[in-house]
């Protein structure tokens, strides 16, 4: 398994490992303790959450954090729910952690194994597991070694290409043979897209999109 | 300290609702393929956002996915991808 995993989850490490360096390079500047960087990496794994933790106002509210949290992560929900029908299979404690440890990368990469018929709860628990690890070496790495790290040097490499890419071939391959059906998803998107430029809230957007396309299968496809 | 339990706590729910609702949704066949379009609805609204956000993208996608339908493969062609995207940014 572990080789398939590295394999799979090559092209994705060095987004992952980059970032990383870059969140606990920031941690390290705004005065974080490691032990807090440590859980904040295990705990949240999310790098914009991470990092909007870190510029908190002190008066913030507990509640305060939360809706900042449910407006950044809600898209969240929607990945752990689209690979719930092939993580099912496994045992309830590592269907939970592999959920419960979904980012974008590993959903991104669990999408692609699952157009490969390749995807099942130790796949997507293994991906997880190993996704996490270099999150969090990343991050401790950038803790203590941060010199000249830049979201610049992280763009002009591409890095943060990965994941829209990924998404690109997953939809591409989602879609061959089946156009005839994706007026659900057509639908869909356009809620989503709407939205955005409406309200321009992404988080409110895919939530939207994903929410209209899952009704109008479920309601309308016969 | 507190911000930040809560924050995980939260993110916690928010991963784990999503299997528990997709797994009381699929008691029904029709739910799996509604989570199927579901998936892909989010992804093209993402994309869409993210080409909008760097233009370049739109030109990495088209070389990724052209070269994934003719040649196979996901490694080489998401490294196509990113190479015309470092390409594009770095050359004059």
């Amino acid at each position: 398994m572990l080789p398939v995993l590295l394999r799979d989850g090559l092209p994705f490490l060095p987004k992952i490992l980059f970032f990383g360096l870059l969140v606990g390079a920031a941690s390290s500047s705004e005065g974080l303790a490691l032990q807090d960087l440590v859980l904040s990496a295990l705990g949240v794994n999310a790098a914009t959450a991470q990092l909007a933790l870190l510029k908190l106002p002190e008066q913030t509210t507990v509640w305060g954090v939360i809706a900042l949290t449910v407006g950044l992560n809600a898209k969240l929900l929607v990945f752990t729910a689209s690979i719930w029908p092939h993580i099912s299979g496994g045992s309830r404690p590592k269907m939970y952690l592999a959920g419960a440890l979904t980012t974008d990368s590993s959903w991104a990469c669990c999408q692609l194994a699952a157009q490969r018929g390749a995807l099942d709860c130790a796949y997507a628990l293994g991906i997880s597991l190993l996704f996490s690890a270099v999150w969090l070496a990343g991050c401790i790495g950038g803790y203590f070694f941060s010199a000249g790290l830049h979201e610049e040097s992280f763009r002009r490499f591409g890095l943060d290409a990965l994941v829209p890419l990924s998404i690109a071939l997953f939809i591409a391959m989602g879609m061959r043979g089946n156009l005839g059906k994706m007026h659900p998803v057509a639908l869909g998107a356009c809620a989503g897209l709407t939205c955005w430029g409406l309200f321009a809230n992404q988080t409110l957007a895919l939530v939207l999109g994903a929410a209209v396309a899952f009704l109008t299968t479920y309601l309308f496809d016969r | 300290m507190i911000h930040l339990l809560a924050m995980a706590a939260c993110t916690l729910g928010i991963r784990l609702a999503g299997l528990l609702i997709a797994g009381h949704l699929s008691k029904a066949a029709k739910a799996r393929q509604a989570l199927g379009n579901a998936s892909l609805g989010l992804m093209v609204v993402y994309l869409a956002m993210q080409i909008h956000g760097a233009h370049d993208l739109m030109m990495a996608a088209t070389v990724t996915v052209a070269m994934a339908l003719l040649a196979g493969g996901i490694q080489l062609p998401l490294l196509a991808g990113i190479i015309v995207v470092a390409a594009l940014r770095n050359l004059p």
